[in-house]
């Protein structure tokens, strides 16, 4: 059915903004290679559940561990390295990591890799399932990400996103929390990848590509970045709007790049950031609400 | 030799940076409950020594002893899980966050102890009960919800300050206080002071104004080309002819 898929690219597409916004957007490490931990999530568990025979709900995790390990990797590497510099080291990861999909016999090369439908107690998962899947992981993940704010993890990533060297002042180890968050954001994208793979029954390399990354981060920067549903509401914007507008679908990367100049110019807290347009409009009426309550 | 009096104490600190000897084999000695300014001219290496206490920087040779432990070379983050507290002389808050988050953020040091318990909630009603009693002592209460990044200058002061107290620190160290400073907000940050040393708390502050460092402190190292050239209370300092020398010398090349 058209709508669920489309819901299911919701899904997904929320699930990935999520995780980026823990890297990006709470611990202020710019990464433009999300895409790759997507990927390598996805292939680990095509080849969990095709070539070693797993259950699909033992893979699904462990592509999410797969995913974190290279993330603990990635993290531990831009310690060494800041700001502009990690955003280029990232693309290049992910442009490795998808020429690896791309060439290595064992992930399919060019052919790609067919991916089984998965069973659950000789239950054959289809879309319904996948989107019920969908929903209560990405019920999880934003309750994960409600909770995060008002956590010790939460306020170290604020110190360390603003200012490093305060947080070192107050016993934080920047490194480890860096390195922290980008386990927990490469868990999730890791695991998405694993759905993706088994809602789609086959992956290519391409599909994990460095516009999909793109777009990835346009959803969390529409949003705003740092904010708890932001990157949701991105999320739902930036997968419905080729569906609605036959343009957005020609012009995907025009539109994704465009958005982030403009976000980055007008709007750089996101449409749900503080003192953004729309919260100020909201506030207004609520306001106007309240006065009318009084008048009566 | 260290005996229960001493908090501090640093021998023969020496940093270079390359050819530059910022600081050159500096001694000193911080008793519990006193407060010491490091004073000295531009470029004296007082900053320096600083950064090498809190652990910002690797002293190039020598030691320093927090209650008999060597701590020198540790990073800033263990040094400050081991007492020692700091602010920045360019004030470093966490903007984007609210004063009460910047405060509750300083409490981590001893209700989070690992990373994976770091996953537990913060704001518990307690810890912001807690927070208030600090905002409360520098005076910012009423800012608790504020941005920090909107706060004055002077306020972000205090909430560095207050930061750094919840820390619970045996040691606290001002770098620059009262730079960029208002007459006003100066006489303030002063009063505030005076109450940390009212209750026992051991502070070491660098400043560049004397008229600051005289009203505050117990004694005062005072450094020039990164070697100390007197030591004492601030009456003997200003009296000292080597320190009027250095003072007066930098007066002149200004002229």
């Amino acid at each position: 059915m058209y709508e669920q898929v489309i819901a299911i690219n919701i899904g997904l597409a929320m699930l990935l903004a999520m995780s980026l916004n823990i890297i990006t957007g709470f611990a202020g490490q710019p990464t433009l290679g999300h895409a790759a931990f997507y990927g390598i999530g996805a292939y680990t568990s095509a080849l969990l559940t095709a070539k070693a025979g797993w259950p699909f709900l033992l893979a699904l995790p462990m592509a999410g561990l797969v995913a974190a390990l290279v993330g603990v990797l990635l993290g531990l590497f831009s310690v060494r390295v800041r700001e502009d510099f990690l955003a280029v080291t990232t693309i290049g990861i992910n442009f490795v990591v998808v020429a690896v999909f791309q060439y290595v016999e064992l992930f399919g090369a060019s052919l790609g890799l067919a991916v089984p439908k998965p069973e659950l107690f000789g239950l054959r998962f289809g879309n319904t399932e996948i989107l019920i899947l969908l929903v209560i992981l990405n019920i999880l993940v934003y309750l994960f990400m409600r909770h995060l704010p008002k956590s010790w993890l939460g306020l170290a990533l604020g110190g360390v996103r603003n200012e490093e060297e305060a947080a070192a002042s107050l016993g934080v180890n920047p490194d480890h929390y860096k390195v922290f968050a980008f386990g927990i954001g490469t868990f999730i994208a890791g695991m998405t990848g694993s759905v993706y793979a088994h809602f789609m029954g086959f992956i290519s390399s391409t599909d994990f590509s460095f516009p999909v990354s793109v777009g990835v981060l346009s959803m969390a920067v529409l949003g705003g970045l740092g904010t708890v549903s932001g990157p949701l509401l991105g999320a739902i914007i930036l997968t419905l709007s080729p569906e609605v507008f036959r343009f957005v679908s020609d012009y995907r990367m025009l539109v994704y790049g465009g958005l982030l100049v403009l976000m980055m110019r007008f709007q750089p807290q996101g449409l749900v950031g503080d003192d953004s347009v729309l919260r100020r409009k909201w506030a207004g009426l609520c306001k106007r609400g309240k006065g009318g309550e009084r008048r009566g | 030799m260290a005996d229960s009096e001493t908090l501090l104490e640093v021998r023969g600190l020496k940093k270079h940076f390359g050819g530059l000897k910022a600081v050159d084999g500096v001694d000193l000695t911080l008793h519990r409950g006193e407060t010491l300014g490091l004073i000295g001219p531009n470029g004296a290496g007082k900053t320096t020594f600083f950064n090498m206490v809190c652990g910002f920087y690797t002293p190039t040779e020598g030691t320093i002893q927090l209650n008999g432990e060597e701590i020198q070379g540790l990073p800033a983050h263990a040094v400050a899980r081991k007492g020692i507290a700091r602010t920045f002389q360019i004030t470093k808050v966490f903007k984007d966050m609210t004063v009460e988050d910047n405060l509750l953020a300083a409490f981590a040091l001893k209700r989070s102890p690992s990373l994976f318990s770091s996953l537990r909630r913060s704001h518990t009603r307690q810890n912001l009960a807690e927070v208030m009693e600090y905002l409360e002592r520098v005076d910012i209460a009423a800012f608790a919800k504020v941005k920090a990044g909107d706060l004055s200058l002077g306020y972000m002061r205090r909430l560095e300050i207050a930061r750094a107290l919840a820390l619970e620190p045996v040691l606290l160290m001002l770098d620059e206080p009262c730079a960029g400073l208002s007459k006003d907000a100066t006489q303030d940050f002063l009063a505030l002071v005076h109450k940390l040393r009212a209750a026992g708390t051991t502070i070491m502050l660098v400043e560049h104004n004397m008229a600051v460092a005289t009203a505050l402190c117990d004694r005062m190292t005072v450094l020039s080309y990164g070697v100390k050239i007197a030591e004492g209370t601030p009456q003997e300092v200003q009296n000292n002819q080597a320190v009027i020398d250095a003072y007066l010398g930098e007066a002149e090349e200004a002229d």
